[in-house]
């Protein structure tokens, strides 16, 4: 046997993890002693046979049958050596083992007894020992105990010690410790772990706060556990719980184990399964009938019941003394009479109940509520028979009357008045009460009464007696030593008495309270339990107030005084509340309300009586499993000496690794934290990395690995670019042409381009996407062009994202939505234009941006007129070079597309993707050249030959004047779509020269709008301001230079005043928006049929370049001049788009139409409609040019085949100008569309670096020739000048912005962006209607506007249009 | 292989709370303050001082988020350091792409 038990011991030990420390002198001795011993009887197990256990299965049932029940005991414990020792060899051997053998793989194959482990079983002499604990726990680890222990004796001491052996001695068996509250867990776990040394790594508190699945978790990977029974109850019915494994459950407060509670439940399942395991209740109450007790003991399947009580001579030593005092304490007079007034109510409701044939068998004057609800259920199961149902609602309603009564009149007599007073007014907000008490003369005396005397205050004699008691206990105690619990039944009472408690100055209360929230009270949650009690306990708080969520398990050693504040309550819960107290100290208990304790004190004696001697002849116990194998018989005796021995040491030991594997597991061990907390300490002052340190790195973007940079980078580096090097030179060219928004743009836009390039995939989606609509919208546009605003669309769009960043791109949706807004009111040209414009207008900023870098920074480029020129230019600056690149790009790009594109479209396409590329370079050149020229003597030079066209326009009536410098300007921009349609770098310089020549020659320079803008700026600087703004109108819009020359003569005068700088860069930007929306448009007109919207475009353009010109040469006054033209063209521009949409002018549309009609016209003849749109513009505006106009239309046709002559040569245009006007017109407009367009950029460029201050000089000139020429106008004039030069600027670039939305957005966010952005959409609206209307007005403005009417005229234009808007 | 392994979720879990505990202190000692003798302070005010936490998916994706943030600055502090010829990340390599990678974060 001894071998057998020494080899069973071998193979365990390799099982057993847990037992370090183990006391192996004990646990040999042990297994001597076990191994003499054949058969050991567990204590608990008193009832069952040997034979008995072994054979009775489990059983779920609260009241299991014993031997199912041992059965599986015997499965579980029996292990073949064990079991044959054990059974001392009688033959029941083999079947033992068979039983055993099942029993181990089958039910409790996992648990495993410790064999060393289960020789001994330990018991702590760290803490004195008890004779009475040692016994208990004796009993309890061999037997399913309950266990009543007074209150503050010791329960946790056993629990612990009795898990502790269970953990030892099944390595992998699971323990729980079960408590009703979290706060008791967590008290408990404390208790338990201080008291035995299980290892805190194995344990581990869970409440429903830990969610299920972490549960389950730590179910696995843990031991010990210390758990609400609502969690071990879920968990097992989930599964997560190895029930399995249970060997031991500890029930704390074991006499709820009622009914359905959560620990019945538990028990019920685990036997379900079935669970061979220990159960240990602990009470200090197990209830106060027999029949409660003994519930208890069937759910908890008990088998022993270990009952002590105060006065049993083992416990009497231990138990402190406990002073019991009772204070009664009459109730006040008025209670007293509010009292019998309720009495009064309640003997009329009863005697009516009485009448009603219910007889009360009691006096209503002592029944409880309980009464009431007893007679009342009684009622409801069997209603009198000769009651008639009719009553039944009255009876019904009479019985709530009472029981509400009755409560009141209770919370009248143990709290006082004011409680029961809030009760009265409750119950009042119900109807049929209320209704009842107001009809019931002796309720509303009792309300009134307690009316009064809650709203004066008078105190509660309990309250006032309670505080006396107080102060009497904080004399003679320490008032932060001393902690004191209050008791009260009921919130209402609790917040009165902290209301009086807070009064006294050393009182420090604190409520106690549940979790759940009344009508007027909220609860407290459990943290703040927790916080409560953690205060109390360390002396924050020296009083607590609380409800009966106090009574139970709460070990608050210092305690000294409780009070019951209604001892009318249960002997359990007063208790348990005595409990409370004297646990370290003899603390006196006090009760307030006599009024039935005694009767429940007597109750509880009779309790006691059945308890005693282990209430073995009165309840009926339930067979407990074995738990550890006979074979092993651990020696209580023995055991208590080797505890004496190890525990102390294994109890340091553990007690250090308690401490170290908490740290551990939660989180960093100190250590680490110091490593942490020093590494990075040290860190930060030895070295911080700097933002700062290398700002050159933040010029270009680093290098990325898989996270790609962001928007916020690429503002960075903006910006950073800006600051440096790269700012630089264009920083200081901008600085002297721009500002620095302009600076940015140019960084935008070289930016975008290369954003471009990168996104060109994407870009194209967008695009596509873009030209569905745009096609949509524009059915007539040809594949070809399709592809080129498919191209553009691509260009801009990455443009548009990088230039603006974020709020570019919501710039970009916006300009979308805009669009399509736009569309609807100017349909195509803004759709189509857009798109189309957005690549032209990112080609046209870029452009613009090198342009005007480069004007600025060399005369060079105006002198050179060459591509190669611009691209030097461009190489110069990085962001010129770029754009240039881009451009060359983006020709190529055309040029493929035309390649591409079979049809005649392809060539036209080509064509006018040559004419956008070279656009761009022409304009730039032409920029370069007009500011040369403007800022050389050229200008000079321009300007004489312009006057003298001016001057014969002057001469001739603004009609006829007009006209002609609408040819003019119309030849001029011919003449420049010619230069971009040949070779770039030719026609630029040919359009140059041309431009030159034209200029000198007399408007007919075509060197582009910008020169004959500049030639008209000229001429009307030099000549006669009537002549310059004639000329001027004539290049933009006639009825716009015919504006324009009046203003812009008083322009001149005033904006050679202003300051040119700043409100020239603004201008210059909005110009150059304004460009660039005329390219846009004249490439919405390339790429689709939009010939309105081209047409509309280009007039813009031309308008635009006209003003920048005008500005860039005459500077104020043209600028002057320009912006009016600009607004008038705009609206002009979107009135021609709608009348050429419409019916607008006839011929124009017609010549569109058939320019639309020629598949190559289509870009052509958008620009020719934009042409025609200037011209009906000033048609419009005077007769004259409607009838060039008309004439226009015919050119538009002309244009076409013109443009392509354009194209083929420049001089063509310039020809076509000189020839006629119409034939001018119509070259002009077709092939100048693009070069319009080119030019308009370049003029656009021109007018940004120069015009700007013109223009704003222009603007201010304007509004104070305005205001000069007419007082009545000058608001309006002040704010059409700034609005409508701004705003139309703004609106056209807006307008062109949101068409183009991704360029035009740039070179908004350049300059003003916000004035576009939230000008746009209204301004287009507004423009729309303003076009709508504008054909009237215009002419209308037209025919005043020659002379000082002009600008008057203008000035009701300008307010025409903030009025559309 | 990257992807596969990232921080651990507790070690920033740790983290965190070393920062929420800095954090709670200094907003208590505002708190503290004005917050003088209520007796029923203790129950609103724990609830006020509740403190932070983070549920396990948030922890690691803030885990991923750090493991990215730190591979990106080595692999790009790497090559800024691999154009200087250096073998070696060292600090200015990484002060050279901070700004940057802070806003790209």
């Amino acid at each position: 046997m001894a071998s057998s038990t020494a080899s069973q011991v071998k193979i365990l030990q390799e099982d057993c993890e847990d037992d370090e420390g183990f006391d192996w002198d004990a646990a040999v001795w042990a297994i001597d002693m076990a191994s003499e011993a054949s058969v050991s009887k567990p204590a608990g197990s008193t009832r069952s046979t040997l034979e008995d256990p072994f054979r009775t299965p489990c059983v779920a049932a609260p009241l299991p049958p014993r031997k199912p029940r041992q059965s599986k005991l015997d499965k579980f414990f029996g292990r073949p050596g064990v079991y044959n020792e054990a059974t001392g060899n009688a033959g029941v051997a083999g079947e033992g083992r068979v039983d055993e053998g099942i029993g181990i793989r089958g039910t409790s194959g996992a648990v495993e007894v410790d064999a060393e482990a289960a020789k001994t079983w330990i018991y702590p002499v760290n803490v004195p020992l008890r004779d009475y604990q040692l016994s208990i726990t004796k009993t309890a680890l061999f037997s399913n105990t309950l266990v009543a222990l007074p209150t503050g004796l010791g329960k946790t001491l056993i629990a612990a010690v009795v898990m502790y052996n269970y953990f030892k001695w099944f390595p992998k068996g699971k323990i729980v410790f079960a408590a009703p509250s979290r706060p008791l867990v967590l008290q408990q776990i404390e208790a338990c772990l201080k008291i035995v040394g299980i290892p805190q790594e194995q344990t581990i508190d869970m409440t429903g706060q830990v969610a299920p699945a972490k549960r389950a978790h730590y179910w696995k990977s843990k031991r010990v556990f210390f758990v609400t029974p609502q969690v071990l109850e879920k968990d097992i019915q989930s599964g997560s719980c190895l029930a399995k494994y249970l060997v031991c459950l500890v029930i704390d407060e074991a006499h709820r184990a009622m009914g359905n509670y959560s620990y019945s439940v538990v028990v019920r399942e685990l036997m379900a399964i079935p669970v061979q395991l220990r159960i240990l209740g602990l009470t200090a109450t197990p209830g106060s009938k027999h029949q409660t007790i003994q519930q208890v003991i069937d759910n908890l399947l008990i088998s022993t019941l270990e009952y002590r009580n105060e006065s049993d001579p083992d416990v009497i030593p231990y138990v402190h003394e406990r002073k019991m005092e009772l204070v009664k304490v009459t109730m006040g007079k008025e209670a007293i009479e509010i009292y019998d007034l309720l009495l009064n109510v309640m003997c009329n409701s009863a005697a009516r109940l009485n009448r009603l044939g219910i007889n009360f068998h009691r006096d209503y004057q002592t029944s409880s509520p309980q009464d009431f609800l007893h007679s009342r259920e009684k009622f409801r199961q069997a209603p009198p028979m000769e009651l008639p149902e009719a009553k039944y609602g009255e009876v019904e309603h009479l019985f709530g009357v009472l029981i509400t009564l009755c409560h009141i009149r209770k919370l009248l007599s143990s709290h006082g008045i004011t409680p029961a007073h809030e009760m009265l007014e409750e119950k009042m907000q119900r109807r049929s009460f209320g209704s009842f008490i107001t009809r019931n003369e002796d309720l509303r005396k009792a309300r009134f009464l307690m009316q009064q005397s809650s709203t004066h205050g008078a105190p509660n004699p309990k309250l006032s007696k309670m505080l006396e008691v107080l102060v009497d206990h904080f004399k003679t105690n320490n008032a932060q030593q001393s902690r004191v619990i209050i008791f009260s039944n009921f919130r209402g009472s609790v917040r009165d008495i902290l209301n009086v408690l807070s009064k006294l100055g050393e009182v420090k209360a604190a409520q106690f309270i549940g979790q759940s929230s009344g009508k007027s009270l909220k609860g407290q949650s459990q943290k703040v339990q927790q916080t409560v009690l953690e205060k109390f306990r360390s002396g924050e708080y020296n009083v607590i107030v609380a409800t009966s969520i106090g009574e139970e398990g709460l070990d608050i050693m210092e305690v000294d005084l409780v009070i019951c504040f209604d001892a009318n309550i249960s002997p359990l819960r007063m208790i348990q509340r005595m409990g409370r107290t004297g646990r370290k100290h003899d603390g006196p208990c006090e009760g307030s309300e006599l009024k039935g304790y005694l009767r429940k004190q007597g109750n509880s004696k009779a309790v006691r009586k059945l308890m005693h001697n282990g209430g073995a002849a009165s309840f009926n116990f339930h067979p407990s499993p074995r738990m550890i194998p006979h074979i092993f018989k651990p020696e209580v005796r023995f055991l208590k000496l080797s505890i004496e021995k190890y525990i102390p040491q294994r109890k340091k030991v553990i007690d250090g690794e308690i401490i170290e594997s908490v740290e551990c597991k939660k989180t960093l061990t100190k250590e680490e934290q110091g490593i942490i907390s020093k590494y990075f300490h040290n860190y930060s002052n030895e070295w911080r990395p700097s933002l700062i340190a290398f700002p050159a790195f933040q010029n270009f973007p680093s290098r990325v690995h898989k996270v790609m940079h962001s928007s916020r980078t690429s503002m960075l580096i903006d910006a950073m670019q800006n600051l440096q090097g790269l700012p630089s030179n264009r920083s200081v060219e901008n600085h002297h042409l721009e500002n620095e928004d302009e600076v940015r743009e140019d960084l935008h836009n070289a930016r975008s381009i290369d954003e471009k390039d990168a996104r060109s995939e994407e870009v194209e989606l967008l695009n596509e996407d873009g030209f569905t609509s745009k096609g949509q919208d524009f059915p007539p546009t040809e594949k070809m062009e399709e592809d080129r605003s498919l191209h553009l669309n691509s260009c801009d769009p990455s443009g548009h994202t990088f230039l603006f960043g974020s709020e570019f791109v919501t710039v970009d949706p916006v300009g979308i939505v805009q669009i399509l807004s736009v569309p609807t009111t100017l349909p195509f040209v803004k759709s189509s234009e857009d798109v189309n414009v957005s690549i032209n207008s990112v080609k046209e900023g870029i452009v613009s941006s090198c342009g005007p870098a480069d004007r600025t920074m060399s005369p060079m480029k105006c002198e050179s007129i060459d591509e190669d020129v611009l691209l030097c230019r461009l190489t110069e600056i990085p962001l010129g070079k770029i754009s240039s690149g881009d451009i060359d790009e983006e020709y190529k790009r055309t040029r493929y597309m035309s390649q591409d594109s079979p049809s005649q479209k392809g060539n036209d396409l080509l064509q006018d993707r040559e004419d956008n590329i070279t656009t761009p370079d022409a304009s730039k050149l032409r920029v370069s050249q007009l500011e040369g020229g403007h800022n050389e003597d050229q200008v000079d030079v321009d300007m004489s030959p312009r006057l003298s066209c001016y001057l014969k326009c002057g001469v001739v009536p603004e009609s006829p004047v007009n006209g002609e410098s609408e040819d003019r300007d119309i030849y001029l921009l011919p003449t420049t779509n010619a230069l971009p349609a040949g070779l770039c770098p030719e026609i630029n310089s040919g359009s140059s020269p041309k431009g030159l020549h034209a200029e000198t020659i007399s408007g007919n320079c075509n060197l582009g709008s910008p020169a004959c803008c500049n030639l008209s700026t000229l001429y009307g600087t030099s000549k006669d301001h009537c002549n310059n703004p004639v000329h001027n109108t004539a290049s933009p819009v006639a009825s716009k230079s015919v504006v324009t020359p009046i203003s812009s003569g008083y322009r001149r005068n005033w904006l050679l005043s202003p300051a040119k700088d700043n409100e020239s860069v603004e201008r210059r930007k909005k110009l150059k928006r304004l460009r660039r929306v005329g390219d846009c448009p004249s490439v919405g007109r390339v790429a689709s049929d939009r010939d309105h919207s081209v047409l509309d475009e280009v007039p813009k353009l031309g308008s635009k370049a006209s003003m920048i010109r005008d500005k860039l040469d005459r500077g104020k006054k043209k600028q002057m001049s320009d912006a009016r033209a600009f607004i008038e063209v705009e609206a002009e521009a979107s009135s021609d788009d709608e009348a050429s949409t419409d019916e607008e002018e006839d011929t124009y549309d017609d010549s569109f139409i058939d320019d639309i009609t020629d598949s190559v016209a289509a870009e052509s003849s958008a620009p020719v409609d934009m042409m025609a749109v200037y011209r009906r513009s000033l048609l419009s505006q005077s007769p004259n040019i409607r009838q060039l106009n008309g004439v226009g239309p015919s050119p538009l046709h002309s244009v076409t085949a013109s443009v392509r002559s354009d194209i083929s040569s420049s001089t063509k245009s310039l020809r076509t100008p000189q020839s006629g006007p119409n034939a001018l017109l119509r070259d002009k407009p077709i092939g100048s569309t693009i070069n319009y367009r080119e030019r308009l950029p370049g003029t656009d460029l021109s007018a940004g670096v120069i015009p700007l201050s013109e223009v704003s000089s222009d603007r201010d000139n304007r509004e104070r020739s305005c205001l000069t020429q007419a007082g009545h106008v000058h608001p309006v004039n002040l704010y059409r000048l700034f609005t409508q030069t701004e705003k139309v600027v703004l609106n056209k670039e807006g307008l062109q912005r949101c068409e183009d939305s991704g360029p035009a957005v740039h070179v908004d966010d350049l300059n003003d962006d916000l004035f576009y952005e939230g000008l746009d959409l209204d301004e287009v609206e507004a423009q729309a209607t303003l076009l709508l209307c504008g054909n009237s007005e215009f002419p209308n403005h037209d025919d005043p506007i020659p002379g000082s009417g002009l600008q008057k005229g203008d000035c009701p234009k300008s307010p025409s249009f903030d009025l559309g808007i | 292989m990257e992807e596969e392994t990232s921080f651990d979720p507790d070690v920033i879990h740790g983290i965190f709370k070393g920062v929420w505990a800095k954090m709670a202190a200094l907003e208590q000692e505002k708190a503290e303050a004005s917050d003088a003798a209520d007796s029923e302070a203790g129950a609103s005010a724990s609830k006020r001082h509740r403190r932070t936490t983070a549920n396990a998916n948030a922890l690691k994706l803030s885990a991923e988020l750090l493991r990215l943030f730190v591979v990106e600055a080595v692999q790009r502090s790497a090559a800024i350091a691999e154009v200087e010829g250096a073998t070696k990340i060292e600090a200015t390599h990484l002060e050279r792409i901070l700004p940057q990678l802070l806003l790209d974060f």
